[in-house]
């Protein structure tokens, strides 16, 4: 037993100086030469400003962002590392370039910035925009927009500016990347001439589908989760003339219209059988799956879904197609929003993110960016560029945004309210004889009660 | 008379040899529904994936996704950084707990109810809240992105239940063992390690066990106190297969699949030394 | 038992140590958050006193949440406890493949949360998993389980259990381990029956490490989030909501800190109060 104890004691010597020593030895592995990752742990000393070469004072950036430089398979993550070197050699600002999931992005600003620590720019989803700012978590820029020169300020989409000053204080917080909007995807191996009305959508889905394959006619993004309402839902609802929130911040989607866009949807699958169940439950990767798989003719999702979809056979065979999605008489209003650039309120040098944030607004950056990412510049002077010529898809993707792409309703409890109506519709979608009335008058009661 | 008895008995033992293996021959399928479903999508090619009808059996078979997980992603680190970081912490924990859990379970002394609670206590309280001036402090310290910071944040998680549990293994060691001992002359400490250690076997290596899934399971703490690749984990490693409208399940899975190699391994490894002995010890009482 | 002088607190001062600098020191601040209220917008926090925690009172997702942890917790720790303990007695004994069957038990164990969610939720999909398809033609219907609010928590349940089952077993089997087996022989030689003898010996012996794996169990459900997060994301509805999922979401998607830190107060204060009642169980059954 003393060879135990004697084991005992040498392993835990090994892990202690394992542990001790193992920062440093990260200063050789990079898994990119390309941009600089951050070399092993912050010292004390060390202010951000210098460099790791010690002697010069350089600027450095710390950005964080959900592409991976090591991955080369992935187009944009290629496109935005090629940007991200672009802005170093123009700038000679260094960026620092932190990688996380894309969902934990906001978590981990948030939780950053209250403890004080925080990168000085971030990638965040711009309908979280709400919620951080009511968390008190960014910094405003509108001090940084002033210095901007009106000439670039007019070039400016107007959806942008919506989608990125709070409803909280009026103030403008992110600038976007770029724009997303959502439209009717469809295989037109599947489906020959997409539907422009719910009645079309209803016939055209019904040719389309066979159950006994496996095969739907339509799939949407409908499960626990508000950006089903961002995405899917709320096209059916303001075609129909419902409304989510007024200015007073009181939720009003508990409305005769909002009934009826809530009972069609729910028809959908449990009256005309054209969507699978699954709309309910499963998040959208499961659907946008079984949509490239062939099993599902057409979907509702954004313009982001660009490369992801021209990766499938029918695409790559041409048989893509987009259009507007179906409204009640014809298109329906989407959603625009998109992946902004955010300061931290905490951020040490706002100013270097504020030039990368310029930077990144310029034309020809905006361009570059959007035709990896699938996304609209959110400047106009871009959208008429050579580059976009031969991309018929971007094209619509623009005249989409241009002509039936809108901001969400007003709500400074953003994520809550639209939780709020995602619960009751749910309660409606997968209990066919539930009252979607009753359901949206509780839920719209106990939120205005709430906040 | 004997004889029947006897063979009647030996039937009824063989039957219930059979119900027992049936019973749980059924139980490991329905545990490897889930496993075999990853395995299969780990190798069928790409446009394969999402067929309906499922195919059972796999027509293809390709090892691309694993090819194109081990390539783009750093994923010998990331298991590297997983196994280390989950033995070191279990190996620590092991050693902080269990001269808590002898000494609460042998000695008596002024404020043990008290301590005992103190011990208890943060079991109970999600831990959550508690992240947020622990980053401040760490990132002050220069403890983010380290081993030994990982670590010390991971064991409060560990200690508590730690604790308790090998109290309660050693307070079933008969103390007679011990006294024993103290009358050869045997001090406090070598009591430890000689008699508590092989008695309580069993308890220790579950704990050890256990404390080393509770690490490798962990996610939030690796998420929030790490900023570089090099030093992130499979938990959170494999979150870079979620890409964001890009859901790789053929990479993710192999990566999960490779990811529980290198643990059954080390499974089969202890289950061989260490469970062996207990039984064969066990017998001898 | 010996009575020493500064012996056992020098012994107990690692842990000591760690628990106080890693755990109470940052305490304060989760009471911090629950007590002030963050100015919309600015961030800034003001003393609210318990304002937050009477919010949480009148708010009805709070009682379902609640409801649905109990729900959870109770049968989630039973049958984790139950079937640990049948696997445990069987792993006992020597019996074929035994190693086998271990292994295979341990690995959901080591699956990622991550993984488990996605597959389960792949295999459970209504209309393109696998469940449905093979067990279908049967008359079951396994993706009710995320689609029918009545059967929400049964999935839960299940793959809750499907993924720590190794848990369970492990300890109680170590439990069993250290019951001397001479005692068990020695009560058969002298004409006891199997049942007679785990009812009697085995059974009494056992009661403590059952006692404290339910307690474990019943404190890892309170805190349970991965799994459910990514199979039902609280749903269908909220009927898989438990306290601590409604908590993170809280924290991680809505950023309300203060609701969030209230309810983890509500939360320690619910599992104290099970701790209390799991002594005071104890302590009259010694």
């Amino acid at each position: 037993m003393m060879r135990v104890k004697k084991l005992g004691l040498i392993l835990f010597v090994l892990i202690l100086s394992i542990s001790l020593v193992a920062c440093s030895s990260n200063g050789g592995n990079n898994s990119s030469g390309e941009t600089s990752q951050k070399e092993g742990s912050p010292q004390k000393e060390e202010s951000s400003k210098k460099s790791e070469s010690g002697d010069k004072t350089e600027r450095v950036l710390k950005l964080a962002h959900y592409i991976d430089p090591a991955n080369k398979d992935d187009v944009y993550g290629v496109a935005m590392t090629e940007i991200i070197q672009q802005f170093e050699a123009e700038t000679g600002i260094k960026v620092d370039l932190e990688t996380l999931p894309w969902d934990q992005m906001e978590s981990k600003l948030v939780i950053s910035n209250a403890a004080g620590e925080t990168v000085d720019l971030s990638w965040v989803s711009s309908q979280k925009l709400a919620s951080l700012v009511n968390a008190g978590a960014l910094r405003p820029i509108d001090d940084f927009v002033a210095t901007y020169d009106k000439k670039i300020m007019d070039d400016f989409s107007e959806l942008e500016d919506k989608a990125t000053v709070s409803e909280l204080d009026g103030k403008k917080y992110l600038y976007l990347a770029s724009m997303h909007t959502r439209m009717l995807w469809y295989n037109k191996e599947l489906v020959n001439t997409p539907p422009q009305t719910w009645a079309e959508l209803v016939e055209i889905g019904k040719q389309a589908t066979d159950k006994s394959k496996g095969q739907y006619g339509f799939g949407f993004w409908g499960s626990k989760h508000y950006g089903s309402i961002e995405v899917a839902i709320s096209p059916f609802i303001w075609s129909a003339g419902g409304t989510i929130s007024n200015k007073d911040g009181e939720v009003t989607f508990n409305s005769p219209e909002t009934v009826e866009a809530l009972q069609f949807v729910g028809d959908l699958v449990h009256k005309h059988g054209i969507s699978p169940e699954s709309v309910f439950t499963s998040d959208s990767a499961e659907i946008d799956n079984a949509f490239k798989a062939g099993n599902i003719a057409m979907v509702i999702n954004g313009s982001y879904m660009y490369d992801r979809f021209m990766e499938t056979e029918f695409a790559k065979a041409g048989n893509i197609g987009v259009a507007p999605i179906p409204g009640k008489n014809g298109p329906a209003p989407n959603f625009i929003n998109g992946w902004g650039m955010a300061i931290p309120k905490n951020a040490k040098n706002p100013e270097l993110a504020w030039e990368f944030m310029k930077f990144f607004n310029q034309t020809e950056i905006q361009i570059k960016h959007s035709l990896a990412e699938g996304g609209i510049p959110t400047r106009k002077s871009a959208w008429t560029d050579k580059a976009f010529e031969d991309k018929p898809l971007h094209q619509f993707f623009f005249k989409n945004a241009e002509e039936n792409g809108r901001p969400m309703d007003p709500l400074v409890y953003y994520q809550e309210g639209l939780e709020a109506l995602n619960i009751a519709a749910l309660g409606y979608f997968l209990d066919a004889k539930a009252n979607v009335k009753q359901l949206l008058d509780d839920q719209a009661k106990m939120f205005n009660d709430k906040y | 008379m004997r004889s029947q008895r006897l063979w009647s008995s030996r039937l009824n033992s063989i039957f219930i040899r059979m119900c027992i293996q049936l019973f749980l021959i059924v139980l490991t399928v329905i545990i490897l529904v889930p496993i075999y479903n990853s395995l299969i999508t780990s190798i069928t090619p790409e446009n394969q994936i999402n067929r309906y009808p499922p195919n059972l059996i796999p027509e293809l078979v390709v090892f691309d996704h694993y090819i194109h997980a081990f390539k783009s992603q750093p994923m010998f680190r990331f298991i590297f950084n997983s196994l280390f970081l989950s033995i070191a912490a279990s190996i620590v924990a092991l050693f902080i707990s269990l001269q808590a859990a002898y000494t609460l379970s042998r000695h008596q002394f002024k404020g043990k109810a008290l301590l005992i609670l103190f011990i208890l206590f943060p079991m109970m309280m999600p831990g959550i809240t508690n992240l947020i001036p622990l980053y401040n402090v760490f990132s002050n310290i220069g403890l983010i992105n380290t081993y030994i910071g990982l670590i010390l944040l991971y064991l409060p998680a560990l200690l508590p239940f730690a604790i308790w549990l090998l109290k309660n293994f050693i307070d079933s060691v008969p103390y007679e063992l011990e006294e024993a001992s103290f009358i050869d002359g045997c001090n406090r400490f070598s009591v430890l390690y000689r008699i508590i250690f092989p008695a309580a076997m069993p308890g220790i290596v579950a704990i050890c066990i256990i404390n080393f899934v509770l690490v490798w399971n962990e996610f939030l703490v690796s998420l929030l106190f790490t900023t570089e690749k090099s030093m992130r984990t499979m938990t959170v490693g494999i979150f870079n297969f979620i890409g964001f409208n890009n859901l790789q399940q053929g990479p993710i899975n192999a990566a999960s699949i490779a990811a529980m190699l290198p643990v059954i391994i080390i499974f089969l490894i202890i289950r061989e030394r260490f469970m062996k002995s207990i039984i064969e010890g066990a017998i001898k009482g | 038992m010996k009575k020493d002088n500064i012996l056992p607190y020098v012994y107990l001062s690692p842990s000591v140590l760690v628990l106080l600098l890693l755990s109470y020191l940052p305490m304060p601040y989760a009471l911090y958050l629950a007590v002030t209220k963050s100015q919309l917008g600015s961030g800034e926090r003001s003393f609210d006193g318990l304002e937050n925690f009477s919010k949480i009172l009148k708010d009805p997702y709070f009682w379902e949440s609640l409801s649905v942890t109990f729900y959870y917790t109770v049968f989630t720790t039973l049958a984790m406890t139950v079937l640990g303990l049948v696997l445990a007695l069987l792993f006992n004994k020597k019996i074929r493949f035994r190693a086998l069957y271990m292994t295979i038990l341990f690995i959901p164990w080591v699956v990622s949360e991550v993984v488990t969610g996605q597959t389960w939720k792949w295999l459970l999909n209504p209309n393109f998993g696998m469940l449905n398809y093979l067990l279908e033609p049967l008359g079951l219907k396994p993706s009710l389980v995320l689609t029918a609010p009545i059967f929400g928590l049964l999935g839960i349940i299940i793959v809750t259990l499907w993924k720590n089952i190794a848990y369970s077993t492990l300890l109680l089997l170590a439990g069993l381990q250290t019951i001397s087996k001479d005692l068990i022989e020695a009560a058969q030689i002298d004409g006891c029956s199997t049942w007679k003898a785990f009812r009697f010996i085995t059974l009494p012996l056992l009661k403590p490490t059952i006692m404290v794996v339910s307690l474990l169990l019943i404190i890892n459900c309170m805190n349970q989030t991965g799994i459910i997060l990514v199979l039902t994301n609280g749903g269908p509805i909220r009927t898989t909501e438990t306290l601590g999922v409604y908590m993170y979401k809280e924290a991680f998607m809505n950023y309300h800190l203060s609701n969030a830190a209230s309810i983890a107060v509500v939360l320690s204060f619910i599992n104290l109060f099970i701790v209390a009642i799991y002594f005071r169980f104890a302590k009259s059954n010694m």
